[in-house]
């Protein structure tokens, strides 16, 4: 992409940020919407400093951090082995490939409650459902990825000699890279889901239960910085996926 | 090339090869082929598609296994892949997309095992050879390609191997950039001084390059008869305009036409009944 047509498409992005926040301006300015469902964005902003100063807020931070960085532990190691265990054997992929395409269209959060009674309020059980959540896109990738490996790149790798060890290691891997990748960000993305809604269903520390209690205590404000704060911490979760991804992505073309 | 000593370099005898298709019918692919290719001579393989023309060259290769039957390697006999003694270069684009074309040409020696600078400096003398010296570090992705074959080529040289395979390695390429290609490969294989075996769908290019032309039947491949060309080398482009390329080039019509026109028709009275059955059902 042209750098110029790049910055266009950035100077719009932020222009429609602008406009929302004006929108949000005018309309608390106007006094047209209550400050109980939308408070005026400078008494968000105000938050920061107490939140910031806040042992709470910190736990809470942390908890989230910890169950999210524990759920895609969880579902990277298991939908990598999974995926690599029944991806390479033909008769297995062709099972497993549709169960795992249509577990993908599940509502797996009907399953939380299962999560909280096996591991219970804490937050093994957001580690849990975040993991289980994002395995399926993981698992489901990884087994395509390995099953479609064209057939050449192994006949070639015969041709010239490569050894059973080599021919996964410098051909299979490299080969089905791309495609894992990709699973794997998505399956983060649904980590992060998985962990969040969690908390906001069922607990008692992490960003998602203050997000929780602030709207259940009306404390509006605190509610909106902590939204926040949670999207700010999505961003760099997906900032340092999507950065692994691109750094592979730029070695071919 | 200029010399051939009368020790076979590659002996195939009696190689049948047989499979059984999904319905349980068996399919005789090649029925007792035998051949001889001599130290630094250049084959062609021609016939009807479906004759076993690429099956016999991945079994030369060690990469299929016959039915029955012999090949023979220097007095060895072939039970698998020798990449030491045999380069292959494939029909489809066989490069490893995610490397760059220099660590594409020397894949084959870091199988082997080659330290990194000396097999660096190995893959970059072959990728010179094949005149891309200049595209060392660009992606398979960026060459067209009939520069992704010319890397194929100097991937398989880098192995210096005694005997080059080539299965259709110009078959997806434009009837110019083929011809050129061709003159190419003439004149990199008068430097190396290879055994070539090529398997081909194209008279002029079979004509052009090799020193006999084996012609095969339709299924089930035989070898029909073998065509020798008495033409110096290396090949000059003029060649392809002389009287003697035209002669032999119309004889090797007249043998094939005869082949393909019965495979067409074997395929085509196999589907009319297929049809009348239909009807009459």
């Amino acid at each position: 992409m042209a750098r110029r047509e790049r910055l266009t498409a950035v100077v719009i992005q932020l222009g429609l940020a602008a406009v929302v926040l004006a929108i949000w301006v005018y309309q608390t300015r106007a006094g047209r919407v209550s400050p109980i469902l939308l408070p005026q964005p400078e008494r968000v902003l105000q938050e920061f400093p107490d939140l910031l100063r806040d042992s709470t807020f910190w736990t809470s931070l942390r908890t989230t951090a910890l169950e999210l960085v524990g759920a895609f532990a969880v579902a990277a190691v298991a939908g990598l082995v999974v995926g690599v265990l029944v991806g390479r054997w033909v008769p297995a992929a062709r099972i497993a490939t549709p169960l795992l395409a249509w577990a993908q269209t599940v509502p797996i959060i009907l399953f939380y409650p299962i999560c909280i009674l096996l591991f219970g309020i804490g937050p093994m059980s957001k580690v849990a459902f975040g993991g289980f959540y994002g395995f399926f896109p993981i698992a489901a990738n990884t087994v395509l990825a390995l099953s479609t490996v064209p057939a050449r790149y192994l006949t070639a790798a015969a041709a010239l000699g490569a050894s059973r060890r080599q021919t996964i290691t410098r051909v299979l891997v490299p080969a089905a890279r791309p495609l894992i990748l990709s699973g794997i960000r998505l399956g983060a993305a649904l980590c992060l889901i998985g962990v969040l809604a969690g908390e906001l269903l069922g607990s008692t520390e992490g960003l998602g239960y203050q997000i929780a209690s602030s709207s259940g205590s009306f404390r509006t404000p605190e509610l909106y910085a902590y939204i926040v704060v949670a999207l700010v911490l999505v961003a760099i979760f997906n900032l340092a996926i999507t950065r692994a991804d691109d750094r592979d992505a730029n070695a071919r073309v | 090339m200029a010399e051939t000593t009368t020790a076979p370099a590659l002996t195939v005898t009696e190689v049948t090869m047989a499979y059984q298709t999904q319905r349980g019918h068996t399919v005789v692919a090649l029925d007792r082929v035998s051949l001889d290719v001599r130290r630094g001579e250049f084959v062609s393989l021609i016939g009807p598609s479906g004759c076993g023309k690429s099956t016999l060259l991945y079994i030369l290769g060690g990469l299929r296994r016959q039915t029955s039957g012999e090949v023979t390697l220097d007095g060895q006999r072939v039970t698998g892949p020798t990449p030491r003694k045999v380069g292959f270069v494939f029909q489809d684009y066989t490069l490893f997309p995610w490397r760059t074309i220099i660590s594409n040409v020397e894949v084959g020696l870091e199988f082997r095992g080659m330290g990194r600078r000396e097999r660096r400096e190995h893959a970059a003398h072959n990728l010179d050879l094949v005149g891309l010296g200049a595209f060392a570090n660009a992606y398979p992705g960026e060459l067209s390609g009939g520069m992704q074959q010319r890397v194929a080529i100097a991937r398989a040289l880098s192995m210096d191997p005694e005997i080059l395979l080539m299965d259709e390695p110009f078959g997806a390429l434009d009837e110019q950039t083929r011809t050129v290609l061709g003159e190419e490969l003439d004149r990199i294989l008068e430097k190396t001084g290879k055994t070539i075996v090529f398997v081909t769908h194209s008279l002029s290019e079979a004509v052009f390059l090799s020193d006999r032309v084996v012609v095969m039947s339709a299924r089930p491949g035989r070898i029909k008869e073998i065509l020798t060309v008495d033409e110096p080398r290396p090949r000059q482009p003029a060649f392809s305009t002389s009287t003697a390329f035209t002669d032999l080039r119309n004889g090797l019509f007249d043998l094939l036409h005869e082949e393909v026109r019965a495979a067409t028709l074997a395929e085509m009275s196999g589907a009319g009944l297929a049809v009348d059955g239909g009807r009459r059902g």
